[in-house]
């Protein structure tokens, strides 16, 4: 009797598991066509207006008939369709600050389950839209924080030397009588410091371009010991050094900006009374040769004959430093611990170091005091 | 250019304290003020600020930067060096001199009680003017106390209603009246036509010590 049933039960079986396959295969074609999608629109920098303009072929392999949007891109309105539209659709809308979108989706008239499959990547495909639009409006905003707190920063000096040019200019316009010599000797004072204040302002200038450009000084054998006390000299810092006699082989410059980054942002926390015991800045280096990375941007005239470029590891800490509570932060660019700052400088030290094939990293206990440590080419 | 600073008083102007932290322009500052006849006592930040009041307290006029360090690009230590020099002495003339964003800056400083503001770059002739104007009205001032009258500063906010604003005018006036006869609480009540008891009331009631006046 059950004899009878095979030929059904099999049947039964067999279309099941075609059924499974067809499913499984066109869950399969699904998946790849959304990683399509996905390295599409990485590889147009996920870039909007690119990404719906280039994605209707993965979406067209992926069963839609059509594609149609409405894009209102900081103030432009921009209409397409691909494909035929139909009745049917899968629609999605987006507002958010200057850009505005809407997007439809064209399906043909199929059954439930490639509605299913069809519904699934249009959900991804509208979720890359929604993730090009936030990182378009981040990095606008960031693009015009950056330029105000640059603008800030330059104001502040440019401010001063106006100010300082304006009272030598009224002094010398109309002196007090008796007083000459004396406005002569603050003449003389005042013009080499506005001279400084120039320079300054456009040394942090080049240096910002130089960061972001890549572009570099050439290197120089740099006396690492008299380097760094002369540079704690500049910052008024008293510490104990501790290593051999070496030479840092970048540009000055570069040696100069990151450390005055660094001690600048040291100063900074002391001042700001964010360490409750005495200061005890450590400086200390050792010399070490790294078999798999060698330096590739050393000038060779800053090499003697025999001389193997190496790395020089300078650790610098506060002895009596306290834990770092948002280690991660640190060469975030752009953010500030109190918003005092402008959030650049240690990021443009770890940029500066890495372009002279070295690297700044830190060690962050949770129990100890921050450690900066600076790789740079040397040697001995 | 106004001519060298001529004090109406026969005594020589009492010392102004300059606060910059920009070195150069501080420098040049002090020797256009010293060249007019003026005395200068010079600080870079907050903190050197409040020590040469301590050490000076013959200041009355202090021309302030609000940019100082270590928040150069912002009024928060210029403001808080605003308000410490007032609560320490009611009738100093506080002017601000200033590169920061002028309309803020401004407002700020004149809701915690600066005398003057100018922005930078200032002319020498508007800056001397204003530390004029801060030494005349500082000197009108001492002869008001001298005779007994205290000029007070309230900023009030109608909706606190007349309690607040009493309570603001009678802590600023103790604090006057204690830094005038140099914490002598028998002299601040007999001032103040107070029994010592009340001076002491008002000492724990405005959490005021010695080292505050």
């Amino acid at each position: 009797m059950i004899a009878l049933l095979y030929p059904y039960l099999i049947l039964s079986g067999g279309t099941i598991l075609i059924v499974t396959a067809w499913l499984l295969h066109q869950a399969q074609r699904q998946t790849q066509r959304a990683s399509e999608l996905i390295r599409l629109n990485e590889s147009l920098e996920f870039d909007l207006p690119d990404f719906l303009r280039a994605s209707w072929p993965a979406l067209s392999d992926g069963g839609f008939t059509g594609l149609s949007w409405h894009l209102v891109w900081f103030g432009t309105d921009i209409r397409e369709t691909q494909g035929t539209r139909s009745s049917v659709f899968l629609s999605k809308d987006f507002d958010v600050g200057d850009i505005r979108l809407h997007v439809e989706l064209y399906t043909p008239k199929h059954g439930w389950e490639r509605s299913y499959f069809s519904r699934t990547l249009a959900e991804k495909f509208f979720l890359l839209l929604q993730m090009d639009l936030w990182i378009k409006l981040g990095s606008v905003r960031s693009t015009f924080e950056q330029t105000a707190r640059m603008s800030v920063f330059l104001q502040h000096d440019i401010k001063n030397m106006l100010q300082l040019t304006s009272l030598a200019a009224d002094q010398l316009m109309t002196p007090v009588p008796g007083q000459e010599t004396r406005l002569l000797d603050m003449l003389k004072r005042s013009l080499p410091a506005l001279q400084e204040r120039a320079d300054r302002i456009l040394k942090r200038l080049v240096q910002s371009s130089e960061v972001q450009l890549g572009t570099r000084n050439k290197s120089a054998a740099i006396d690492l010991k008299a380097f760094i006390g002369n540079a704690l000299d500049l910052h008024g810092l008293p510490a104990q050094l501790d290593g051999p006699d070496c030479f840092v082989l970048i540009a000055p410059d570069s040696f100069q900006s990151i450390l005055d980054n660094l001690l600048g942002n040291y100063v900074q926390q002391i001042q700001s009374g964010n360490s409750i015991q005495m200061p005890q800045l450590r400086v200390s280096w050792q010399i070490h040769l790294l078999k798999d990375r060698k330096p590739t941007r050393v000038n060779a005239e800053t090499l003697e004959f025999g001389d193997e470029p190496r790395y020089v590891l300078i650790r610098l800490y506060d002895s009596n430093g306290q834990p770092c509570l948002k280690p991660e932060r640190l060469f975030e660019p752009f953010w500030s611990e109190h918003g005092k700052g402008r959030g650049i400088g240690l990021f443009q030290s770890r940029q500066l170091a890495t372009q002279w094939g070295g690297a700044i990293n830190i060690e962050a206990p949770a129990d100890g005091p921050l450690v900066f440590k600076i790789e740079l080419p040397a040697k001995v | 250019m106004s001519m060298p600073l001529s004090n109406t008083a026969q005594e020589s102007p009492p010392p102004l304290l300059l606060v910059e932290d920009d070195e150069a322009l501080r420098s040049i500052l002090r020797d256009s003020l010293e060249m007019q006849g003026l005395r200068v006592i010079e600080a870079d930040c907050r903190k050197t600020a409040m020590t040469r009041l301590a050490s000076n307290p013959d200041v009355g006029v202090m021309l302030i930067d609000l940019g100082l360090p270590p928040a150069e690009h912002t009024t928060a230590e210029g403001i808080a060096l605003i308000n410490a020099i007032l609560a320490d002495n009611g009738t100093a003339k506080v002017i601000v001199l200033t590169g920061q964003d002028e309309e803020s800056s401004a407002l700020a400083a004149i809701r915690e009680g600066a005398f003057d503001f100018l922005a930078k770059p200032a002319q020498f002739d508007d800056i001397l003017r204003a530390v004029k104007r801060a030494l005349l009205f500082q000197r009108q001032e001492l002869q008001m106390s001298a005779e007994g009258l205290t000029r007070l500063q309230i900023n009030a906010r109608v909706s606190d209603g007349l309690k607040a604003v009493r309570e603001d005018a009678e802590e600023r006036l103790v604090r006057q009246v204690l830094k005038e006869t140099g914490f002598n609480v028998y002299q601040s009540a007999a001032r103040l036509g107070l029994k010592r008891e009340s001076i002491y009331y008002f000492l724990k009631k405005f959490g005021i010590n010695r080292q505050d006046s």
